[in-house]
């Protein structure tokens, strides 16, 4: 080996951990994804950047975590229902993942770790059982029957999309039947099954795709009671040709088929009074093969809107509706007709003129803008995107939050659709913390007042389109209190010219040993007549400097200017600030 | 008394053949139309049942020499008007000959234009390329006469044809070399062909006329499938071609002739054979769009070769040793159990048996065993996978294709119609007439891969009639009879097929409309759907159009669809199809044992397409289960299945392989641990990762196929440096070989001596023990190494690349 090799490799091998390890906090899924309420529950996490995270939940929850070289916690908690998770570190915050807390009561819930059939989950048929899936695995359970019984065995998703395939064997191992996707249940599995022997049989449940943390629902039951079930549901809501008059107000107008002799399901509508409507017409959440296509008619019979032609399984339109009668219909995109082309139409009506919400991004792999940093006393910005149905007045923003923070900026302006949400947090943050928050957009139109909730339920839903979403986390916005990773200093040039172009250094002095990030350089709270352009350096550079052009501002004397390094910190912002400077303006002669 | 009978009777037979042992002219009857015609004689003495072609060289005796004129080779021109007769021993034909005085104008379609096509112009390689050559460009072997016309008779400022000094023409200075000529010299000025052209060119170069009768088919002869004997292993043929005006004439001197295999047998322009070497072969006669066939088999005396008798285990065997018989081939003697229970194993489950599974079959007395065997792997989930993987193979099942989630959906839709035994017909027509989503009917994303109308009937057409039709869609097929009309009449059943997205991740919807009709590009006609042999059908427009074709493809006037896949099965099972390569039937590709073939078929359909009891009857075959050793008098076979061909394992099969062997297989991402390669669902399952370019994919060198094509031919079975260096120092064996959780370090572990762990390895990937030269050659090794764990891990890497455990045998 060369000489300077033994010192070079010493070196890497000191810094690797701390510059190459440390990534983007994201988070994949919680295996399981259903826990028992008021057990405590084992919970692995996937993702990146999992090495030294806090974990946090929607719901009252204690957690402990119970490995260090692993995201393994320990979860308990009262709470029932869809709930959510978030973890934390100094790299940053994650995305939302999603679980279920099951009372435990009617449905069993699978065990952990029964991954072979060896290790098969002992249960009593008929049986629920609810769970999550295995990822790259599957999940087995073995029960007895007596020879001649028959069992229906089939598996749902549960608020995820989990797409079952269903394999039975015999006690031996060897393969009886498997069922992936059925003529009756759709993308779910069914087996029906009659034993040709007494004895145990082991039922393996995986998703299609081998995923993992996907929530269930598997039925082992017997058929008349099966029966009973489906024909309860053909005799449920689905009718054929079902009319009802409805008033425009809020809420599910009921479930529906298009009927199998006219091929289209109508209902009259009567609006009172001019209304912002939003109409959805749904059949995939009912697994239902149709793909809807919404049409409102006049009652004379001319068209006022359509649906997008697009083809899919959930359709939705929003449109102004003055007071008159109209009528609505619903085919199929393919014209397909009979008591199997359900759909859910439901309607909105009334809500108000705005909505408000944070930019939505689809691709997982980029984190979401609802979660932030901040250093104590330091600024960041919540990106508020404001949909207006023919509104044009400003909205103003206000927090929502335990925090004292300070608002900066807080407006998003007359006709404009979006703007920055600009808050200072309180310089007593304690640094490690996780705060949540929410944002109330309030605005007025002659004479009366309209507010909105920030809402993310929709950008969720984008991300994570087959979960269940818990309502307490729409809206909710999270910001991680951050030790500042360095120090801003600028030295000020004391009195600078009208019409020149003068020069401020700016020093970023980054912490010892820790790892550095490409930032970008900017001059905040410049009044007019004097400009400053923002400077992008990469993570090798320590210093820059900003130019200011002077032109004829009316000010003599500026006072609080600061420099704000926004860092790209694990893609997420950070923004850290200089001291305040000030600054003398004179003119030339 | 009975003696005497038996002994008379035998001299009566014998006498009865000696009396039936005659002369054959044909045809025994013939009209020639004017001086330009002629007639190809053709002489045959048949003496039982075999028959000697003398064309060359027989005694004709012409009753009126006036009025024809017979050559050497048995070419008959007439002389002047009359009827006469030409007799070859007791065989009589008569020729009548009309019109010599006044003969019609050379036909451009039905003359001259062959002629180009028999000399080579109009090929692909010549100027039948779709740019011409020099600037000269003729339509693929004349498929559009209309353009011929047009490209000889005006282009070049009309210097191609020049009826003024036809000699000047270019069309006669180039094929003559008496210009300079590219493709050299093709052309005599004393040949009939140079004759017959000079002509046309000089009545005026006319093209065809509206009223001018046309060519409805051809008849080639000797039809009937020969069987020639060397020495006298040579056959003349002759080619009749019918008209619309009902008239018949000889076309042999304007036809184009092909031998299918020509290390078998050569044929020369005038339809002359010569056989070369043992086998069979086709000969293909073309005229115009037309084409004719007829298969010859050439058997030679071999010498010592005596046919030893066989209990045939099924009709297989029957069928096989027949054709062996024939050829002089002596089948190779039964394969021992150890080389039986390796390759049924590998072949039926695309595993290696374990060492405890070989043992009890080797210990195993029962005289069924084999058969008992054969039963239980056909019945295991490894049998379902591993064929489930062939298919996936020509359906395209791949990320690529079809997407991630239709990726497991298709393939285990797979497994379980291979699991369930689904009938071969039941499941051409699920994939063929699928529709709905493709996530909930995974049969439907056969229309995934084949994204469009042209590409889904020539995949079905690849698939299930083992044509490769895709030459006809732009003109004639070369090769074969489909013709344009038949591809766009084919495509007709498709051409309704929709594919619509939903948007939810990658679903895809796949109907059937009720309109849509697909135009010929040439003529623009709207073609009906066309099958073979049903001809065109009237479709009812409220039918699906592709429920109509899997009826007919399913159907019993189909023949291809169950040869189809018998000649599949067989082709997986003994390395090579019966018609070879397995998935292009064609006339110039004949079956190397047509009977076999049939029989197969045949009993595929009676048993309901049921293609277990198919790979049932073949593995239990003698056939199959042959040894690969081969002997004296079949060692040059490689085309009639007398003894087992070795092949090397497929990259799955190697993989898993590896992993038994070693104890450390392979691990896939995205599948659960512990699934093996040959239950994968696709082969590019892996992520993209930059990091990984440029990194070696061990299957890929071993020829797993990207699927990016329906043809078996993706997969490569060629060995290549890549995988010698693989297998001698690739990253994948090392880490195999050295891990330390692998059976080797365990046994090494655990104290067991080294010539034990020796047994061990070769009993493992071998199925066999090993020699006592080779046992101690290796422990000589072992134990002369100073570091013994390294020199038993060399022993496993010897092991590993021994042809005995890379190859199936």
């Amino acid at each position: 080996m060369a000489p300077w090799l033994l010192p070079v490799c010493l070196v890497v091998s000191t810094v690797w951990p701390c510059w190459l390890q440390a990534q983007h906090v994201r988070l994949e899924r919680c295996e399981p994804a259903v826990i028992q309420s008021g057990v405590a529950t084992e919970i692995r996490l996937h993702g990146g950047g999992l090495e030294a995270v806090s974990l946090w939940a929607s719901f009252p929850a204690e957690i402990e975590r119970i490995a260090e070289d692993e995201p393994l916690f320990r979860i308990s908690t009262d709470h029932l229902g869809p709930g959510a998770l978030r973890v934390h570190s100094d790299d940053g915050v994650s995305n939302l993942v999603y679980m279920r807390v099951e009372d435990g009561g009617d449905a069993a819930v699978a065990s952990q770790g029964k991954t072979s059939p060896a290790a098969a989950q002992e249960i009593v048929v008929p049986i629920t059982i609810e769970g999550s899936s295995q990822n790259l695995g599957a999940h087995f359970f073995r029960f007895g029957v007596k020879k001649g019984e028959s069992v229906i065995l089939r598996a749902e998703a549960r608020d995820s999309d989990f797409d079952g395939v269903l394999t039975l064997r015999t006690a031996s191992g060897r393969r009886i039947a498997q069922a992936d996707d059925s003529q009756i249940d759709g993308l779910n599995p069914r087996i029906h099954f009659t034993a040709p022997e007494e004895g145990h049989y082991i039922v393996e449940l995986m998703d299609s795709e081998y995923r993992g943390g996907k929530g269930y629902q598997l039925w082992i039951e017997e058929p008349e009671k099966n029966d009973d079930a489906a024909a309860a549901t053909v005799a449920s809501p689905f009718q054929p040709g079902v009319v009802e008059e409805v008033e425009t107000r809020e809420g599910v107008l009921g479930r529906h088929v298009i009927g199998a002799s006219a091929g289209v399901a109508r209902f009259p509508l009567h609006i009172k009074k001019r209304v912002y409507l939003t109409l959805v017409a749904a059949a995939r959440k009912l697994r239902s093969p149709a793909l809807p296509r919404i049409r409102i008619l006049k009652e004379s019979g001319e068209l006022v809107a359509e649906s997008s032609r697009e083809v899919f399984d959930e359709q939705d339109m929003q449109i102004w509706l003055d007071a008159g009668d109209y009528r609505i219909e619903v085919r199929d995109a393919y014209g397909r007709r009979g008591p199997e082309m359900r759909f859910e139409l439901t309607m909105h009506a009334g809500t108000p003129p705005f909505s408000l919400s944070v930019a939505g991004q689809k691709d997982k792999k980029h984190p979401l803008v609802d979660n932030f940093l901040a250093v104590p006393g330091g600024v960041f910005v919540v990106p508020v995107q404001c949909s207006r149905k023919e509104f044009t007045p400003e909205v103003r923003l206000h927090l929502e939050s335990s925090l004292a923070c300070i608002k900066r900026q807080d407006r998003v302006p007359d006709g404009k659709g979006s703007a920055g949400f600009r808050l200072r947090l309180p310089s007593d943050a304690v640094t490690g913390t996780l705060h949540t928050f929410g944002v109330r957009g309030v605005s007025e139109l002659e004479g009366s007042s309209y507010e909105a909730r920030l809402e993310t339920i929709q950008i969720l839903k984008e991300r994570d389109e087959n979960s269940e979403i818990p309502e307490s986390v729409n809206g909710l916005l999270a910001v991680r209190v951050m030790e500042p990773p360095l120090k801003v200093e600028v030295t000020s040039p004391g009195e600078i010219m009208k019409g020149d172009v003068v020069k401020v250094p700016v020093a970023l002095k980054w912490e010892e040993g820790g790892r550095r990030f490409s930032s970008k350089v900017r001059m905040v709270g410049l009044p007019a007549g004097i400009e400053s352009v923002e400077k992008r350096i990469d993570d090798k550079t320590s210093s820059v400097e900003l130019e200011l052009k002077v032109g004829n501002p009316e000010q003599a004397e500026l006072k609080d200017l600061v420099v704000e390094v926004e860092i790209d910190f694990h893609r997420h912002p950070l923004r850290i600030e200089s001291l305040p400077i000030s600054l003398k303006i004179s003119d030339k002669s | 008394m009975m003696r005497f009978f038996l002994l008379v009777f035998g001299l009566l037979r014998m006498a009865a053949a000696s009396c039936q042992a005659e002369w054959e002219l044909h045809p025994s009857e013939f009209t020639l139309q004017g001086k330009r015609e002629s007639l190809q004689l053709i002489a045959s003495w048949r003496d039982r049942d075999r028959v000697t072609d003398h064309t060359r060289g027989a005694d004709y005796v012409i009753a009126d020499p006036g009025v024809v004129s017979v050559s050497r080779g048995g070419l008959v021109r007439p002389l002047s008007n009359g009827v006469t007769t030409i007799q070859l021993g007791g065989s009589i034909a008569t020729v009548t000959v009309n019109g010599v005085e006044s003969p019609a104008p050379v036909s451009f379609h039905h003359e001259t234009l062959p002629v180009l096509s028999r000399l080579g112009c109009s090929a692909g390689s010549c100027h039948g390329s779709p740019h011409g050559k020099g600037s000269f460009r003729l339509s693929l072997r004349a498929f559009d006469p209309g353009l011929d016309g047009l490209t000889l008779v005006s282009e070049e400022l009309g210097r191609r044809t020049n009826p003024i000094e036809p000699d000047k023409s270019l069309l006669l200075l180039k094929p003559t070399a008496a210009v300079s000529h590219e493709g050299g010299k093709k052309l005599d000025k004393e040949s009939p062909e140079y004759a017959l052209l000079r002509s046309w060119i000089a009545e005026g170069a006319a093209l065809r006329k509206a009223e001018e009768i046309t060519c409805t088919g051809i008849t080639i002869y000797p039809s009937e499938p020969r069987v020639l004997h060397f020495p006298d292993a040579n056959q003349q043929f002759s080619v009749h071609a019918k008209f619309s005006d009902g008239t018949s004439r000889d076309v042999t001197h304007l036809a184009v002739f092909e031998s299918s295999n020509t290390k078998v047998a050569e044929v020369s322009r005038q339809g002359f054979v010569s056989g070369i070497e043992r086998g069979g072969v086709a000969i293909i006669a073309r005229y115009l769009e037309f084409i004719e066939s007829s298969s010859l088999t050439f058997v030679r005396k071999i010498d010592g070769f005596e046919w030893v008798d066989r209990k045939p285990a099924n009709y297989v065997d029957k069928h096989v040793y027949r054709k062996l018989r024939q050829l002089q081939f002596s089948p190779s003697a039964q394969s021992e159990d150890l080389e039986f229970v390796r390759r049924v194993y590998l072949d039926v489950t695309g595993q290696l048996p374990s060492a405890e599974a070989v043992s009890l079959f080797v210990e195993d007395r029962e005289p069924r065993k084999r058969s008992r065997l054969i039963d239980t792997l056909l019945e295991s989930e490894e049998h379902a996978s591993f064929w489930a993987q062939k298919w996936g193979d020509l359906l395209r099942v791949s990320k690529k294709q079809i997407g991630h989630a239709s990726v497991f959906k298709f393939s285990r839709w797979l497994v379980n119609a291979v699991s369930s035994n689904m009938p071969y017909d039941r499941f051409a027509r699920e994939i063929l007439t699928a529709k709905g989503s493709s996530l909930v009917y995974p049969a439907a994303n056969y229309y995934r891969a084949a994204g469009n109308t042209f590409d889904a009937m020539e995949t079905s057409a690849q698939l299930f009639l083992g044509s490769r039709i895709q030459c006809a869609k732009c003109h004639n097929h070369p090769f074969e009879r489909w013709t344009q009309d038949n591809y766009y009449g084919l495509a007709a059943f498709f051409n309704r097929v929709e594919r619509k997205k939903t948007g939810k991740g990658e679903e895809l919807i796949v109907y059937s409309r009720q309109d849509g009709e697909v135009s010929h590009p040439a003529t623009g006609e709207t073609m009906k759907p066309w099958a073979p042999k049903a001809g065109e059908m009237e479709v009812e427009k409220s039918f699906d159009r592709r429920d109509v074709f899997t009826e007919w493809l399913t159907g019993e006037d189909n023949p291809f669809f169950a040869q189809v896949e018998a000649n599949r099965i067989w082709a997986y099972l003994l390395g090579k199809g019966i018609v070879e390569p397995f998935d292009d039937f064609r006339d110039t590709n004949p079956p190397s044992n047509p009977p076999l073939l049939n029989a197969l078929a045949q009993d595929f359909r009676k048993s309901g397409y049921d293609r277990r009891h198919l790979l049932r009857v073949i593995l239990n075959s003698n056939t199959y289960q042959a040894a690969s050793k081969t002997n004296q008098f079949n060692r040059d076979d490689r085309t009639y299945f007398s003894h087992y061909q070795p092949r090397m394992l497929t990259a799955e099969q190697l993989v898993d392989a590896l992993g038994v062997v070693t104890g450390r297989p392979m691990k896939f991402e995205g599948v659960p641990p512990g699934l093996r390669a040959t239950e994968l669902p696709a082969p590019d399952l892996r992520a993209h990762n930059r990091g990984r370019i440029g990194e070696v994919e061990f299957m890929k060198v071993f020829g797993q196929p990207e699927r990016q094509t329906i043809c078996e031919c993706e997969r490569g079975d060629e060995s290549s440096l890549g995988q010698a260096l693989q297998m001698y120092n690739g990253q994948l064996i090392h880490d195999m070989i050295t891990a330390k959780d692998g059976r080797l370090h365990r046994w090494i572990r655990e104290g067991m001596n080294e010539e034990e762990i020796v047994r061990k390895l070769y009993f493992s990937a071998l199925c066999r023990l090993p020699g006592d030269d080779e046992l101690a050659l290796h422990l000589q090794y072992i134990r002369g190494a100073e570091n013994t764990t390294a020199a038993l891990e060399d022993t496993l890497w010897i092991v590993l690349n021994k042809s005995e455990f890379l190859f199936q045998h």
